[in-house]
């Protein structure tokens, strides 16, 4: 009995609408990239603005990235309040040779298949779209995965500690979808203010966004690794505190 | 008893009890405040993100003729895109699980409540909220000098007939779909394309010609062109065309709405 109990058990719920919602979570970013990337993109003036790439190339690598923040973030939010309180299947799952260990680390690797499960389509449409420039573009799908677990854990341990759902209204409202639309996404964050841009690169967004295109559109650099390390540390920091809380949650 | 519920139930629409469903959202609605407000803030940041921040790379859009700038161009089809959303949320998710989940229409329909009514009410309901979104963000536009003509006076009876007439639209899926599975097909499937590809973001004149009517066809991009010609003062005849689809929408839907309610409630 372990962590991948948890996985098998997630995998089993999931199972059945498998096929429905396969098609639909890469039916939405191959239609986001066609209407921004392509649409919109037509319209912009590429010059040197975004470092010598197109727009659609720009835009799909950010994407790709805040697409796997958007898939962690809400994978930490009602699915497991809901196990925690109202389904309680984490109280269940103790009451097994369960370990609250076994429970995030079971969550955190189903995370991780889901991501899987997001990014590699949508990594082959960008490959038949001729988005990435460079071999070291498979790089990206462990990448991405890192993105979605660093910005889930935090989330997890902050769920671990709720009492109702409201919060969450707040998070996806006032960060996460800010987060999308100004970590560099849509635009380079050099046209931000100084302040913002400040904080976009306190943000897990931008690191993996940059990370990304590092990958795939620009060159690798040395700055690479301080991404590498920004999101491994909040993974780090996430998972300690979600141990925590969780502990203090399902043990007392 | 059971004859005068049946009555009841099957009355026409009457404005006084249809406001009584109102009425009961406001109630029900006091402890979400917080998802009211916050609700006028997704469609500001798309408008600085891309508005503005993508926009710096955007040279001048043409829109009937006129070359004006994508944030002017965009502002207004954002305005029409949060319009959707509004009428999603009120005319489709919040009735969705009122009638599957909560079976709060069963307790309604036993009182002198009909049918028409709720379907009604549901609407009004959401036209109410979806104008008092839209006068905000008219005032952002404002504020942003992104409104170019005293024609945007009229934006606010046109947001509350493009809100009438999307929720009216959104009130037939409630009354197609039952399996929680629905909501998220309608999203990707229905409010995703029509949000990205109603000439909301972008000119109707970049898509491949065979593509055209269609985009011209959906109802957001009659909402967001009526919209737009109001705010650039672009106005001409066509723009009668829009408020004529629009409302000629609302009617329609409407009364297929009120007929899908009855066949869900009355089984």
């Amino acid at each position: 009995m372990s962590a991948s109990d948890v996985v098998v058990r997630n995998g089993l719920v999931f199972w059945r609408g498998w096929r429905a919602s396969f098609f639909l979570s890469v039916l939405s970013p191959v239609m986001f990239l066609s209407a921004m990337g392509l649409g919109l993109g037509s319209l912009v003036d590429e010059g040197q603005s975004f470092g010598g790439v197109t727009y659609l190339q720009f835009f799909a690598t950010g994407i790709l990235a805040s697409s796997a923040m958007q898939s962690g973030v809400f994978s930490a939010t009602y699915p497991v309040l809901s196990k925690i309180m109202w389904q309680r299947n984490y109280e269940a799952m103790l009451a097994s040779p369960l370990s609250v260990r076994d429970i995030l680390f079971g969550e955190l690797g189903w995370g991780a298949l889901t991501l899987t499960q997001l990014s590699v389509p949508f990594f082959v449409v960008m490959s038949i779209m001729g988005i990435f420039d460079s071999w070291t573009a498979v790089a990206t799908i462990p990448v991405v995965i890192l993105v979605g677990l660093s910005c889930a854990a935090p989330v997890f341990a902050f769920t671990a500690t709720l009492q109702t759902d409201e919060a969450y209204t707040w998070i996806f409202r006032f960060i996460v979808t800010p987060l999308f639309l100004l970590s560099g996404t849509f635009f380079p964050i050099q046209e931000l203010p100084a302040w913002g841009q400040v904080v976009a690169h306190a943000t897990p967004l931008f690191h993996g966004v940059e990370l990304v295109r590092q990958l795939t559109i620009y060159d690798i650099e040395p700055s690479a690794l301080w991404h590498l390390g920004y999101l491994l540390a909040l993974l780090g920091i996430g998972v300690t505190l979600g141990l925590r809380n969780l502990e203090k949650r399902l043990m007392a | 008893m059971a004859a005068e519920v049946a009555t009841a139930r099957d009355q026409p629409v009457s404005v006084h009890r249809a406001l009584k469903l109102v009425r009961r959202n406001l109630l029900a609605y006091k402890h979400f405040w917080i998802a009211f407000v916050s609700g006028f803030f997704e469609p500001f940041f798309y408008l600085v993100a891309v508005g503005f921040g993508v926009g710096q790379f955007i040279d001048d859009v043409s829109f009937v003729g006129a070359q004006i700038e994508y944030a002017t161009f965009l502002a207004p089809g954002l305005l029409a895109a949060s319009t959707l959303n509004g009428a999603i949320f009120d005319g489709f998710f919040t009735p969705f699980f009122k009638l599957n989940w909560m079976k709060t229409y069963d307790g309604i329909v036993t009182t002198p409540v009909s049918i028409p009514d709720i379907a009604v009410g549901e609407v009004v309901w959401a036209t109410i909220r979806g104008t008092i979104y839209g006068t905000g963000f008219l005032a952002v536009m404002l504020s942003l000098g992104l409104i170019h003509s005293p024609w945007a006076l009229l934006g606010i009876p046109a947001v509350m007939l493009s809100a009438g007439a999307l929720s009216a639209g959104a009130m037939i899926l409630t009354g197609f779909t039952k399996q929680i599975s629905s909501l998220e097909k309608v999203m990707t499937l229905i409010v995703f394309p029509l949000f990205l590809f109603s000439g909301t973001f972008f000119p109707v004149s970049l898509y491949p010609r065979v593509l055209q009517p269609v985009v011209q066809a959906t109802p957001l991009y009659h909402a967001a062109t009526l919209l737009r010609s109001l705010t650039t003062g672009e106005v001409s005849p066509a723009t009668l065309g829009h408020v004529a689809y629009l409302a000629g929408m609302l009617i329609l839907a409407g009364a297929i709405a009120i007929r899908l309610m009855r066949r869900r409630l009355v089984s």
